[in-house]
């Protein structure tokens, strides 16, 4: 027969046991992927003062894409970057303008049901005078799902179009 | 409780906040995602866990010659797990940290299911500030551990005490 004392142990073990697991099983709010896309540099000349480029972002899930810049050849402040995603984004993608040196996130779609490949622009203007600026700019898309075992099985690619 | 070790997390407080971090995370956020349900994970976590921290340490101590409940260990859990929290929820190293350290944990689990292909992928984190609103439910963890530990130092008899 066991006691009073061994029985309240072995529940005070399994409420550890439980508390550990339970911690680990639900301290997390999903999984999510992130792909590297094309990283080049443009250069916005006097003759060609901007320049628009066109991505493809293939997801099966709720996607968000970073576009990294960095300005070289003259005052970064003369440059504007705006990067917005195509009409077949999500009703909640956004838009972003950055000017000069920046990091931008962008949200392409939040939805449910995004499991498509969306069109992305990046806009690149030079507002100097005979002035010339080198742009390097890197794309980075990032998946996410709301399930913490999906991220084998959600995906994300970006490539120029 | 006061001579059985991790005995605080059988405290039906404690035990209340286990099941609702269960609840809220496998139920109340899908069925109602919203403010307070981005809340009440963290609540209810900063209830118990510095009485699971508290729990370990009773354990290894009792496996390795013995333990009576301690005010410091309790302390040190209770700030141990304030300190970590708000360094998880306010940078992006603890956030990181905190990504790469639940893949971890997750992984054997994940494994075992066949659900994995062996790589270790972070998992998603909302970094939310006013999740800190969450700390003071830590004074209610250390009530549970301290009133426990109170107990003992009544019931513990003077002369042993003496060396």
């Amino acid at each position: 027969m066991i006691g009073r004392s061994a029985f309240l142990q072995i529940a005070a073990y399994l409420a550890v046991a439980l508390t550990g697991a339970a911690s680990i099983a639900t301290s997390c709010d999903g999984s999510f992927v992130a792909a590297s896309g094309p990283r080049a540099s443009v250069t916005l000349t006097e003759a060609q003062p901007s320049q628009t480029l066109q991505f493809a972002v293939r997801t099966n899930a709720k996607s968000y894409v970073a576009a990294r810049l960095h300005v070289s050849g003259m005052s970064p402040a003369n440059v504007q970057a705006k990067v917005f995603p195509g009409p077949n984004a999500g009703s909640d993608a956004g838009e972003v303008t950055a000017v000069g040196s920046a990091e931008t996130n962008l949200v392409l779609c939040w939805e449910s049901t995004c499991s498509r490949t969306i069109s992305l622009t990046l806009e690149l203007s030079n507002s100097a005078p005979g002035q010339s600026a080198v742009v390097d700019y890197a794309l980075e898309a990032t998946a996410q799902s709301d399930s913490c075992d999906d991220s084998d099985s959600i995906f994300v690619e970006v490539s120029p179009l | 409780m006061r001579n059985i070790s991790a005995g605080a997390l059988l405290h039906p407080v404690a035990l209340g906040a286990v099941v609702l971090l269960v609840a809220n995370d496998h139920v109340l956020k899908r069925v109602c995602p919203g403010w307070l349900t981005g809340k009440l994970s963290d609540f209810a976590g900063m209830v118990f866990f510095p009485l699971f921290l508290q729990g370990i340490w009773e354990i290894a101590a009792k496996a390795s010659g013995g333990f009576a409940p301690s005010r410091r260990i309790l302390l040190a859990a209770v700030i141990s797990t304030g300190v970590v929290f708000s360094w998880i929820k306010l940078t992006t190293a603890g956030a990181d940290a905190y990504r790469y350290g639940m893949a971890l944990l997750r992984w054997p689990m994940r494994w075992a299911a066949g659900n994995t292909d062996g790589r270790l992928i972070p998992c998603a984190f909302t970094q939310d500030r006013t999740d800190l609103l969450a700390l003071p439910m830590l004074a209610v963890g250390y009530w549970i551990g301290a009133a426990r530990c109170s107990i003992q130092r009544r019931r513990t008899p003077a002369s042993a005490l003496m060396p």
